[in-house]
């Protein structure tokens, strides 16, 4: 044992001096430092389409909380392009390893988005955490009109993001990088992204834009989305406002079952809801139960109503951002085509059913 | 100049080291990859079917731990095979020791390279891990084998991060699905016969007989061993699909490692930068045990296995090997799409040495018996 | 009657009360007494003396502190032990505190210190043997164990590197350590230095050895592991699972204590995309003004963390509270408000500071220092994987250490599940029905084996 020890009793004090040399003297062999101090991580970009077939890219700096912010743009035909031109035109490097939303306009997204989300994906440095995001109208404007009053913009972007992204949170879709791509990969469905409106004043929360495999095919309106958040993995939203009716449920639930026919020729699907009445604006006297049966029958319907147009204009542009497809699936059969699906897909009868479940915030008693 | 014995013996190490090691050095590197190439849910049987495939050889493998030529060392291999045949034995081994050396530093290279360090130099990157290997190995075999307790101790929860995407509600049961083959292709046969190469790696604890004392139950633990590595590809090789889906997984050159950079702490956002080195504790701790072999079996062919070891000589061995990775990584190391020529040497050479070398010892130990 | 002896070797008034008077008794009897025995005056003295012959005994024995007697009538020389038992009372332990549990601790006399152990092991199988080393200090070092518990192996080995030492001067138990050693050039202690009887006692009772030194209050414990340096005696005084808690505590500490600030310097040198958006602004905030990079910040900072650290330690005890005032709050706030830090390094710099003195052992958070520079470097250099192969080289020497022959990680490697009882966790004593099985103890079972606890 002892020989051992002598053959090895020195090695560690050589690796220390060694290290010491190589440390003082700076000959590393690594040629690329990321000082902290010399970054400029990007936040978000912004990419629209820019004039002949470019890219335009914006992005917001600098990092710092405490020095003025401004927005910069660029014309590019290469995304990376745009690192490099950012890179040249400020006094920090920039760095897209903390990179946390990234913006589509929704011209670029009707045309096809695959190239950029494959650049970024393959990218190690950037998280598979990234937001993608679908913007309505000029998100630069909006930036410049709220440099003065947000200096830390970007900060509260993602943190609305982040808030969003967890569960039982409901209100909107928030997909990620992964996600996304995930589901340009599947068999048979199809990614979703968030679509919000922007203009000088306002960043507003549109809905949910579909995508056939990377194109931006159909987007919903805010009240088709409230049902597109209960059917899909979100389940869950903190309010629903239905105005055709007085009425705000509050705290609703879903529970939703598919069931596709053996031969695809038809789909039911039977959302269970449970929730409370809010809010009543309306007419009825929601203390008494007939009155309350009555209102949550329209409601019922109305849903019902919603969820078949929904899903009907899924069909109709031929794209399953529900993960319908997977129902075809069986353990020991080959899966069937893409095509042949949207085949099936588009002719397929709907059957939905909703069981609504809404409770008052008061004692209801039979007569009054 | 004090004599230098890293092939000293005081003690036997039991059963549990058997156990381990047969672990550590399946899951070494072609683990990390593997989802990417089996892709489709249904390999899941392959793996299995790889598992029972090991698991005969180690049975195999475990009638020589029960007789009694291991405990001879060196000396047991003469007895059986003769002292010629065992140098061009030895030689063959060499080989392809040098291969499996060749293929997952480099395989390990690659991922450093990728993930952590885009630009560095990759001379640097080999020589690091491998001047670091031989710092371990020159403790000598005795604490070699007890640091693969630290090294399983260090690396295997990992496993438990990826359990994360089975409850992150990533994918359904029905990305496993079709769980049955529906038709079995030559890309499959492909899957099974890399599945196998890189459940190798136990074949080298002939080597280690003498230290390594499994002789109460060496299938026991040995099968514990394989068992825990077929649990491992399994959950490695289902999260991947769940977490991708099988379309998806098939673009992925390191799904494994890729999967780690979705994990998210409070503490530290992207995880995998502690994760990728970590997953290099138990690659340097195979490597510094090949080198360690691979100084045996040059003694053995240069016929110098009776005289005591020396640091030079040994230090030379590590530099040889050292510079015929930087060389292989010069020269002939491309990233294709799918393997390059080196991974499909160490497939081939790895399934063959696994299936023979036990094959060989107990047919050897046969026909000595009847002599 | 000639009397020999060196006055300020000897105690005086014993000398006086048990030899002389006596003696003198004898003189002022002797005229009626006439044709008395020669040499009978032996008796009348109150102490036991033994003869010697040779020129050399006497030169060692007048060194050890003994009063030599030449009987002119006879012709014999004669000696008694009469040293000076100059020395200090029996105090509580200053290196090692507890707030509850015994509170005596040894001194520089080692039959003392033998006496505290042996009160609490009152048992013949407690062997004590004898050494002397030192060719000028003639230091005598005592091995003990138990007989029958300890292997007998680790006691030859302890003998023969005893046995073996060849040098001058022993002050401290830990010079005798450093010939006992496997590993000099090793950062961590292989002996453990402890003044704590009970500690001690619960070594002797594992199944190690306890040397004891003369002159120095620090027995030397062997072998341990490394898990051994991040146990203290309080651990079993403490609820069990309390202990277990501080523990593992302090092993995170420790761990912390090497690793925190490289760190830093890691992130802020590779790594910015593992750094949370919240706190990346922060550190970029404060790190946008500094003139030293990372790595030469924390350096910088933690020389200076070092500096205070020792020169408190060598000022007297109310200069060093007045020093650690100026030297954390002052230095620490300045350098912010002047650019030469940045806050979240201090912050670090403090955490690691503190998470350092949490190791009970003095010997291994002294030699932390070095590792810390040592990470540092590698995190400056090669970010974290730097340190993941620093903390593999580590992992790797500590393995290959051996304290008497016994490996340094056990029970980790080799794995040895049974110990792990008490080792991140200290499970409750009914529960520890072993000793340690790495120590090779001829008698395993803590309980009598006759009545089994119901």
């Amino acid at each position: 044992m002892l020989e051992v020890v002598r053959a090895t009793k020195w090695l560690p004090l050589f690796l220390f001096l060694g290290s010491v040399c190589v440390a003082v003297s700076g000959c590393r062999p690594l040629p690329q430092k990321n000082t902290l101090e010399e970054l400029a991580p990007v936040i978000f970009w912004s990419i629209d389409e820019g004039t002949g077939g470019k890219l335009k890219i914006s992005t917001m700096v600098p990092p710092l909380i405490q020095e003025p912010k401004k927005l910069l743009t660029l014309q590019v035909d290469l995304l990376e392009q745009g690192t490099k031109g950012f890179n040249l035109r400020y006094d920090r490097e920039w760095k897209l390893g903390q990179l946390r939303i990234l913006l589509i306009s929704e011209s670029l997204a009707r045309k096809g988005i695959g190239s950029i989300i494959n650049t970024l994906m393959t990218n190690p440095e950037i998280s598979q955490r990234l937001f993608l995001a679908v913007v309505k109208g000029d998100f630069d404007r909006y930036v410049g009109s709220q440099l003065k009053e947000q200096s830390q913009l970007d900060y509260a972007l993602y943190r609305m993001f982040k808030h969003y992204e967890r569960k039982n949170q409901g209100e909107l879709t928030i997909v990620n990088l992964h996600q996304f791509m995930k589901k340009v990969y599947s068999r048979y469905s199809d990614p979703v992204l968030p679509i919000f409106q922007a203009d000088e004043a306002d960043f507003v929360y549109e809905g949910s834009a579909f995508f056939k495999r990377d194109r931006l095919v159909a987007n919903t309106d805010k009240s088709k989305d409230q049902m597109f958040q209960l059917l899909s993995n979100r389940h869950v939203l903190k309010l629903f406002p239905i105005p055709r009716y007085y009425t705000t449920i509050g705290q609703l639930r879903s529970k939703v079952r598919w069931k596709l026919s053996r031969d695809h020729s038809e789909l039911s699907v039977t959302v269970a809801l449970r929730g409370r009445i809010q809010e009543y604006r309306g007419a009825r006297n929601l203390y008494k139960r007939s009155e309350l049966g009555a209102l949550k029958k329209e409601i019922q319907s109305w849903l019902e109503q919603q969820t078949r147009a929904l899903l009907e204009s899924m069909q109709r542009e031929g794209v399953d951002p529900l993960q319908i497809g997977d129902l075809t699936l069986r353990p020991a059969s080959k899966p069937i085509d893409r095509e042949e699906w949207l085949q099936e897909w588009r002719k397929m009868r709907l059957n939905v059913r909703i069981d609504l479940n809404i409770q008052p915030l008061t004692k209801v008693s039979g007569e009054f | 100049m004090t004599p230098f014995s890293i092939f000293r013996r005081t003690t036997d190490y039991g059963g549990l080291y058997a156990m381990l090691l047969v672990n550590r050095l399946q899951m070494v590197y072609f683990a990390l990859v593997i989802p990417a190439y089996l892709v489709q849910p249904y390999m899941i049987w392959a793996i299995f079917a790889a598992g029972v495939l090991s698991q005969l050889n180690l049975w195999l493998l475990s009638k020589w731990f029960a007789s009694r030529y291991p405990e001879q060392g060196r000396g047991g291999f003469v007895n059986l095979f003769g002292g010629t045949t065992l140098r061009f034995l030895a030689a063959i081994g060499l080989v392809a020791l040098t291969v499996k050396i060749i293929v997952i530093t480099l395989g390990y290279t690659d991922i450093i390279q990728q993930f952590i360090f885009p630009t560095m130099n990759r001379t640097w990157l080999i020589l690091f891990p491998a001047a670091l290997a031989c710092f371990i190995a020159m403790h000598g075999m005795e604490s070699l084998i007890r640091f693969v307790v630290i090294a399983f101790l260090c690396t295997f929860w990992i496993l438990i991060l990826f359990l994360y995407f089975w409850f992150a509600g990533h994918g359904s049961i029905r990305d496993l699905y079709p769980i049955l083959p529906p038709s079995w292709s030559a890309g499959d046969w492909n899957s099974l016969l890399l599945l196998f190469s890189s459940l190798s790696g136990p074949e080298y604890l002939v080597c280690l007989a003498p230290w390594l004392n499994p002789r109460r139950h060496p299938l026991k633990y040995m099968s514990i061993g394989n068992t825990m590595t077929i649990l491992e590809y399994l959950v490695l090789f289902a999260t991947a699909v769940i977490f991708y889906g099988p379309r998806y997984l098939s673009t992925i050159r390191f799904p494994v490692v890729d999967m780690t950079r979705y994990f998210q702490s409070p503490i530290f956002e992207r995880i995998d930068i502690f994760v990728v080195p970590i997953h290099m504790i138990y690659f340097i701790y195979a490597l510094s045990l090949f080198l360690l072999l691979f100084f045996g079996g040059v003694r053995i062919v240069a016929n110098r296995a009776n005289r005591p070891p020396v640091r030079t000589a040994f230090l030379v061995c590590c530099a040889i090997v050292t510079a015929a990775i930087a060389c292989a990584d010069e020269w002939s190391w491309e990233s294709k799409v799918r393997l390059n020529i080196w991974q499909d040497l160490q497939i081939g050479l790895g399934a063959a040495g696994y299936a023979v070398v036990p094959l060989l010892l107990v047919v050897a130990i046969r026909r000595k018996g009847r002599a | 009657m000639t009397i020999v002896y060196v006055i300020t070797l000897i105690d005086s008034e014993r000398l006086n009360e048990a030899v002389l008077e006596p003696l003198s008794t004898i003189g002022s009897e002797r005229e009626d007494t006439n044709g008395q025995e020669p040499g009978s005056w032996v008796r009348s003295v109150s102490v036991t003396l033994s003869p010697f012959t040779l020129q050399s005994e006497a030169n060692g024995r007048l060194m050890q502190g003994s009063v030599l007697i030449y009987d002119g009538e006879t012709g014999i020389w004669r000696s008694c032990k009469l040293e000076n038992p100059l020395g200090r009372a029996i105090e509580s332990s200053e290196t090692e505190t507890i707030l509850l549990g015994p509170k005596d601790s040894f001194s520089e006399q080692i039959d003392e210190n033998m006496t505290l152990i042996r009160r609490r092991l009152p048992v013949m199988k407690l062997k004590a043997e004898k050494f002397l080393v030192g060719t000028l200090s003639r230091t005598t070092v005592v091995l003990m164990y138990l007989e029958g518990i300890t292997n007998p192996d680790l006691v030859n080995v302890a003998k023969a590197k005893l046995s073996k030492i060849d040098y001058d001067m022993f002050l401290d138990s830990s010079h005798v350590a450093a010939f006992m050693e496997d590993h000099n050039a090793s950062l961590f202690p292989q002996f453990m230095q402890s003044d704590r009887p009970d500690s001690c006692v619960n070594s002797l009772n594992m199944g190690k050895l306890v040397i004891l030194v003369d002159n120095t209050p620090f027995a030397l414990i062997a072998p341990i592991t490394f898990f051994n340096l991040f146990q203290s005696p309080e651990d079993y005084i403490n609820r069990w699972i309390v202990a277990s808690s501080l523990r593992c505590l302090r092993y995170f500490s420790y761990f912390l204590s090497f690793t925190l600030i490289p760190l830093y310097v890691a992130l802020c040198t590779y790594h910015y995309q593992m750094i949370p958006l919240q706190i990346l602004y922060v550190l970029l905030e404060s790190r946008s003004r500094l003139p030293l990079s990372p790595f030469w910040e924390a350096m910088a900072m933690l020389m200076t963390l070092e500096i205070i650290k020792e020169a408190s330690l060598r000022m007297p005890s109310k200069t060093s509270q007045t020093l650690g005032v100026i030297g954390g709050i002052v230095i620490g706030q300045a350098s912010v408000e002047a650019g030469f830090a940045s806050k979240v390094l201090i912050v670090l710099a403090g955490i690691s500071a503190i998470a350092s003195f949490l190791s009970p052992n003095y010997v291994l958070s002294k030699s932390s220092l070095i590792v810390h520079m040592t990470f540092l470097m590698l995190a400056s250099w090669l970010g974290v994987p730097g340190m993941v192969l620093g903390m593999v080289a580590l992992l790797a020497h500590l393995n290959g250490l051996t304290s008497l022959n016994r490996p340094y990680l056990a029970p980790v490697a080799p794995f040895l599940g049974k110990d792990w009882i008490d080792l991140f966790i200290r499970g409750p004593l009914k529960a520890m029905r072993q000793r340690p099985s790495y120590l090779l103890p001829l008698y395993k079972w803590r309980y009598s084996q006759r009545r089994k606890p119901s």
